[in-house]
């Protein structure tokens, strides 16, 4: 396990194990709930957050200049709603702490939202979501549905084609972002060839690939996750092979990621398009910084996914707000984060106000057979958040902001 | 004064349809405290079963389809609501709900709902045996109308002239405006009543 985290046992589900690492005496602690599942349908995914959260949780420790250190408790409710509420629970009543990171579903998340507002806490929510939700008692560091999903669906129509088959999950992120699709292709004259869904964890994909291939769309928008996710792409690149005539066309996705295309498989995985606001190929110092401290940390096989990125930055951004504000009171931390501004390994970062949600720079790249990802393009300026799709119809018209792709970015894989 | 009456739920029967968690216990534990009989279930039973229950709650984040169709129209629904996103809230209006109740459930709101349910299925069955009324009265209209016409195109007439002939014809013979409409229409009247339908008559 994690070195200074205290080894969990098999069955941890409610429990809540506080870590107790060497720490100076004189500095206070703070106690930092950390609401992940290593284990159950996502453990894989849970697990690589936990590894970022508690990156950026030691890199604040690490900090010289404060007078505190936070102090992580750890609990795997297992994927199981129940288990989010009663950790949750346990961490705001027993352990007294007021801040929370965690969740990857927005189930999980609605669970412990009630506890979380009843007793004033902050939770920190690192993973993107389908929007339409705005609590004072979250800060929402994953993208909101402009961030990822519109500006797919815009480059999607502008660069590739305008009929589209979508193929997701049975579940409410897949229903949403199929909703924003369907209003998308509404608006630009785009056609929907068909709209299929699976149950969550079904892997036999076989006649959704079947019908695509006797459909010829022009391209896939897929919302598939785990297991039925990476059938498909294999399935689908089984198809490819089978008939390397039917030039099947690209699957575009917001939610594929690094550790998603190891588990793929480097040539199933290869040349599909994915929109985030982070990739590991990303260029940048701190990007560089952020890669070198996770493999040294986690061992150089480690590959970090943008809700891992994320669950990092979301660390960061409690320590900064905290040492900025004296103290780890929730009002003082919400009044300073407010005025907080910094690079994030995914690039600048700073949280509107008006909805608690992250500024981010959306980012479209297509995967390559290293089990990377080529940028394709970028958003030439922050992109404010609007977990409501206000201005979705204006999102729709900005034709200028989806640029033609940049040639030195492009490295197209045949 | 007359009005609304929030009646007692003793013995009502309410089916639950939602996963098992910490929301439908405590909906199952609010709804027994109010006296009703509760069924959970975590997916929708068939609808004859369902058409049982006086009420159904029915969750928006996990259903799909079309799963009341076919139901008992005694049957109220109530919608418990979790992510607000407009691809469920459109689900959830297409089932027609007559209350919701946003998840978490909470100790207060469930009997509002309750009573909200209960109160719009009447006024949809008075709203529905009005329209019926008319739909009725409509049916019987048309004769009437039809009759009229051709007595103002005969006589040259006003609508108001021609009405009051065939009142005061129907009046003197006894019988219904239907009834003597009808004749009219079918061109079976006797002379008598003929008579009376001339201009002036």
């Amino acid at each position: 396990m994690h070195k200074g985290v205290k080894q969990l046992p098999a069955r941890w589900a409610a429990a809540v194990f506080v870590e107790t690492s060497n720490v100076p005496v004189s500095r206070e602690r703070i106690p930092v709930g950390l609401l992940y599942s290593g284990t159950g349908l996502y453990g894989a995914v849970g697990q690589e957050m936990l590894r970022g959260a508690l990156l950026g949780l030691e890199e604040v420790n690490a900090w010289v200049s404060t007078d505190f250190v936070l102090e992580p408790l750890i609990a795997d409710p297992s994927g199981r709603l129940r288990g989010y509420y009663e950790a949750c629970d346990a961490m705001l009543r027993q352990h007294r702490a007021m801040h929370l990171v965690g969740c990857y579903t927005s189930a999980a998340r609605r669970q412990v939202l009630p506890l979380v507002e009843a007793a004033d806490a902050l939770l920190w929510h690192p993973a993107r979501y389908e929007g339409f939700e705005s609590s004072e008692s979250v800060i929402y560091v994953g993208a909101a549905p402009n961030q990822h999903v519109v500006p797919l669906a815009r480059y999607m129509l502008q660069h590739i084609a305008s009929s589209v088959y979508c193929i997701g999950s049975h579940y409410i992120w897949t229903w949403e972002t199929a909703r924003v699709l369907r209003e998308m292709l509404g608006a630009t004259g785009g056609h929907m060839a068909a709209e299929r869904t699976l149950p969550l964890g079904e892997t036999s994909v076989e006649h959704v690939v079947e019908e695509i291939v006797r459909l010829r769309p022009g391209v896939v928008f897929n919302t598939l996750v785990g297991q039925s996710s990476y059938a498909f792409f294999r399935a689908y690149h089984a198809a490819r092979l089978r008939d390397p005539h039917a030039s099947l066309p690209p699957i575009l996705s917001c939610s594929l990621c690094e550790p998603e295309l190891q588990i793929i498989g480097a040539e199933a995985g290869a040349g599909h398009i994915a929109c985030s606001p982070w990739f590991q190929s990303l260029d940048t110092l701190e990007n560089r910084v952020f890669l070198g401290r996770y493999r040294e940390r986690f061992g150089p096989g480690s590959s970090p996914s943008v809700d891992a990125q994320a669950s990092y930055t979301c660390m960061l951004l409690l320590g900064r707000a905290i040492k900025a504000a004296g103290s780890a009171d929730v009002a003082a931390v919400r009044r300073a984060l407010y005025r907080d501004s910094f690079r994030a390994p995914q690039g600048a970062i700073c949280v509107d106000p008006d909805n608690n949600h992250t500024y981010a720079t959306p980012r479209i790249a297509r995967s390559n057979l290293a089990g990377q990802f080529d940028l394709l393009w970028e958003s030439p300026a922050l992109v404010r958040p609007d977990p409501y799709l206000v201005w979705l119809d204006q999102a729709l018209s900005e034709h200028s902001e989806v640029s033609a792709p940049p040639r030195r970015h492009l490295r197209i894989v045949s | 004064m007359t009005g609304p009456r929030i009646p007692s739920f003793r013995n009502r029967h309410a089916l639950v349809v939602h996963p098992d968690d910490n929301d439908r216990r405590l909906l199952d534990g609010r709804l027994r405290r109010l006296g009703l009989v509760v069924h959970c279930h975590e997916n929708m039973p068939p609808v004859p079963v369902a058409s049982h229950a006086d009420v159904v709650f029915f969750d928006v984040d996990t259903g799909a389809g079309s799963p009341f169709e076919g139901l008992a129209p005694s049957v109220r629904l109530i919608a418990l609501v979790g992510a607000e996103t407009p691809g469920r809230l459109e689900w959830m209006l297409a089932q027609k709900p007559g209350a919701w109740l946003m998840k978490p459930i909470r100790s207060s709101g469930v009997y509002t709902a309750l009573a909200m349910a209960f109160q719009r299925l009447e006024q949809q069955h008075d709203t529905e045996r009005y329209l019926e009324r008319l739909r009725l009265r409509a049916r019987h209209r048309d004769p009437v109308e039809a009759a009229i016409m051709q007595i103002m195109h005969q006589n040259n007439c006003s609508e108001q002239e021609a009405f009051s002939s065939l009142r005061k014809a129907a009046m003197d013979t006894r019988s219904s405006l239907v009834t003597l409409s009808k004749s009219i229409l079918a061109d079976d009247l006797p002379p008598p009543q003929r008579g009376l339908l001339q201009r002036g008559g």
